[in-house]
């Protein structure tokens, strides 16, 4: 390591903190302590660094700023506060609303079990048309068409009738 | 987890490097402020989402900074002028004055540097931070905080006292 190299290791070495525990820091101050040239420079430069950061640090913190952060804050928890209220009104409302649907959604349904719907019901089934059926079927096994079927449910009718009678 | 510390020790601990570190980046008293103030609102609205309590203030300066980084990519205010072309407008340092220097000639000097450099070398003389703990705050691999502190130091180094020193070879820490 040459003394330039020294230097720009020391650049960043700040008197008093464990920059020196840097294995390359500990070299090059090892060797500014050999060479009286770069100790000197060492030395102006920590004195330099001392003073930046003492610079630094002096940079002034306007008044207020402090009560002002927590002002804010306390301007803020206070609106939190009342959006807390908000929510927690909400949360009633819904519950009320719950409480009054809850029993009439899980009532009971004792009409839809009573048995004169049910016959009811079956009545309806059993009377409905079954036209669509009939003609389905008839189609499907390629028979002859509906007005012909009715012209021999006619003549089997009136036939049996004839016999009946 | 630790119990979250109380807002106003918090604001007391913290307030007056938050607002060095604020100005040294901005040197705007006002944008400084603001910076502070914005940075504890969201310490309040998000401060709970910290696990680790411990690192409340590298979670400050963090927050502070991604805040004026955020704030210059917005910025459309003032036009970005290359240095090269500013110089002239610039306060003049006279060099080798380390003892004579000012905080207000120090900021003059620091935002001559890249702004790249500035962040790392603000919290490098400000705080006394570690490089892990600056790498930490800035949110950028730890070479290069050592890169970058290098470079702004020898740059800083070269604008107060002239002197040129290893511009070819830079070491990486």
């Amino acid at each position: 390591m040459n003394r330039d190299e020294a230097k720009i290791i020391l650049l960043p070495y700040r008197l008093g903190t464990a920059d020196a525990d840097d294995p390359q820091i500990a070299e090059a101050l090892a060797l500014a302590e050999r060479d009286q040239e770069l100790k000197d420079w060492l030395v102006e430069h920590c004195a330099r660094q001392f003073v930046l950061r003492e610079n630094f640090r002096q940079i002034r913190v306007p008044a207020g700023l402090k009560e002002q952060i927590i002002s804010e804050r306390a301007r803020s928890a206070k609106k939190q506060l009342s959006g807390g209220q908000i929510l927690r009104w909400r949360r009633w409302a819904v519950l009320v609303l719950l409480t009054v649907l809850v029993p009439f959604w899980f009532s009971p349904r004792a009409h839809d079990d009573t048995l004169s719907i049910y016959q009811n019901r079956m009545v309806g089934v059993a009377l409905r048309g079954y036209a669509m059926d009939l003609i389905a079927t008839i189609r499907k096994k390629s028979a002859p068409t509906l007005r012909k079927i009715r012209r021999r449910l006619i003549s089997i009718c009136l036939r049996n009738s004839g016999r009946l009678a | 987890m630790a119990e979250s510390p109380d807002f106003e020790i918090l604001v007391s601990r913290y307030y007056e490097p938050l607002y060095q570190f604020a100005f040294s980046l901005t040197r705007d008293e006002a944008d400084s402020y603001d910076l502070v103030q914005q940075t504890y609102y969201i310490w309040a609205n998000k401060g709970h989402q910290l696990r680790d309590i411990t690192k409340v203030k590298t979670w400050l300066f963090t927050t502070l900074h991604r805040e004026f980084l955020g704030g210059r990519r917005k910025l459309v205010r003032f036009p970005q002028v290359e240095l090269e072309g500013a110089e002239a407008d610039l306060p003049v340092v006279s060099p080798p004055t380390g003892s004579r220097l000012d905080a207000a000639q120090v900021l003059v000097l620091l935002a001559q540097l890249d702004e790249v450099y500035q962040a790392p070398v603000a919290l490098f003389y400000l705080q006394d931070y570690s490089y892990n703990e600056i790498a930490a705050i800035l949110e950028v691999p730890l070479g290069t905080v050592k890169s970058r502190l290098s470079r702004g130091l020898c740059h800083l180094h070269q604008l107060l006292t002239g002197e040129k020193i290893g511009t070819s070879k830079q070491r990486n820490l």
